[in-house]
């Protein structure tokens, strides 16, 4: 896990970014720290406890990495590539993902919660047991992916695709849904009223 | 400190590992089950397991205690007296003290069984049974589910937004996320009928 060094800025309770004093929010220069993070790991093939909250990416390629116990929770993501990477135990809370590819991913124990996904596609992948409560999902695709005891608790997906998901312990409560398409998913196996949940 | 998640198929539970990378000290919370598996994966990383946190004494979450009481001599932090043939630590609500190393607080949340415990871990919370990503822990009566939404908003959800969810059973969340997503924190339409009456009365 990251350290939980305080932001040192006066009255801030946020988590430093790794190997930093400050957190995104008060960091003199979080362009150059998001800049020196990616050449970091350009050159490695697992990222490990790294606190990148509340970063800016854009354009980067971080496809094929493994990430373990990372936060990118609150980062703007913009055209950012994560196809066929692996994470665990990461974090992508309130993260504004715009056009980002996380095809045949394989996350698990992971947190997406209160994310906005525009244009995202997470097809073909292993998202088990991940949260997706809140999130926004607008445009997206999530087709061919296993969701197995994942949650979409209060999501609002639109005209996003679960195509031929296994949603077997998905829950999907007090979700608003428009536009979504469950062709050939096994939806009799989705959690979608409070009556169903198991004590 | 690194954690390590562990899905055990017993109770469909989550079992963590925490390890104090400096010390190679580690505690366990909630030992759902005690595979040989988990005995391998912490031998491997050379951790020594000398705390088990029990956030409730529910069988799916202690199942594994007493196996993994033979292999390592580790003290038991519950807020009960004994667990099985296990003599605990027991922990009040307030409790700050020292695990492997690690500064930890104890926060009492009653409702989904009376001896619930939240164990705060730096940013980390292992919240058991009483707060899941985007529900509240299952009650007995409307009494229970009351007093865990008043405990669970005093306790937890004041904490930093940024603070890590490490539930008991599902995917874990963050503070600021349960604030906004719970279903649970949802007012039930008695609650808001209560309202309205007390606002015309």
């Amino acid at each position: 896990m990251f350290d939980f060094k305080r932001c040192t800025a006066r009255g801030c309770a946020a988590t430093a970014l790794s190997g930093d004093t400050h957190c995104a929010a008060h960091h003199k220069t979080p362009e150059r720290y998001a800049e020196a993070a990616l050449e970091r790991m350009a050159a490695m093939a697992s990222v490990k406890n790294l606190n990148l909250a509340g970063l800016r990416f854009e354009g980067v390629d971080l496809s094929g990495k493994r990430f373990y116990a990372c936060s990118f929770a609150g980062s703007v993501l913009k055209n950012v590539t994560f196809a066929g990477s692996t994470f665990r135990m990461c974090f992508f809370d309130f993260c504004q993902a715009d056009s980002c590819d996380f095809s045949g991913i394989d996350a698990q124990f992971c947190s997406f919660a209160g994310g906005t996904f525009l244009n995202a596609s997470f097809e073909n992948s292993e998202l088990v047991h991940n949260n997706f409560d809140g999130a926004r999902m607008t445009d997206c695709t999530l087709s061919y992916s296993n969701l197995y005891n994942s949650r979409f608790i209060m999501a609002q997906l639109e005209r996003t695709d679960f195509v031929d998901c296994n949603l077997k312990k998905a829950y999907f409560l007090l979700s608003r849904e428009d536009g979504v398409s469950w062709k050939f998913s096994n939806t009799q196996e989705a959690i979608r009223d409070m009556e169903r949940l198991e004590p | 400190m690194t954690v390590f998640f562990h899905y055990s198929l017993y109770g469909c539970a989550n079992v963590y590992l925490v390890g104090n990378d400096e010390t190679r000290e580690a505690i366990v919370v909630d030992p759902a089950a005690f595979t040989v598996g988990l005995l391998n994966f912490i031998e491997e990383k050379g951790y020594d397991v000398k705390a088990v946190f029990v956030t409730h004494n529910h069988q799916h979450h202690v199942n594994g205690l007493r196996t993994l009481l033979k292999i390592y001599d580790a003290t038991v932090y519950s807020s009960n007296a004994r667990i099985g043939d296990a003599a605990c630590r027991v922990v009040r609500d307030g409790d700050s003290f020292r695990s492997c190393g690690l500064a930890v607080s104890a926060l009492s949340v009653p409702g989904h069984s009376a001896d619930s415990i939240v164990f705060k871990v730096g940013k980390l919370l292992f919240t058991g049974d009483a707060l899941h990503a985007g529900l509240v822990g299952r009650t007995m009566s409307q009494y229970g589910l009351g007093l865990l939404k008043e405990q669970l908003r005093q306790k937890v959800l004041s904490l930093p937004d940024d603070s890590i969810v490490l539930p008991g059973h599902g995917p874990p969340s963050c503070v600021a996320a349960e604030r906004l997503f719970n279903a649970g924190f949802r007012k039930t339409k008695a609650e808001t009928r209560q309202e309205r009456y007390e606002f015309f009365v």
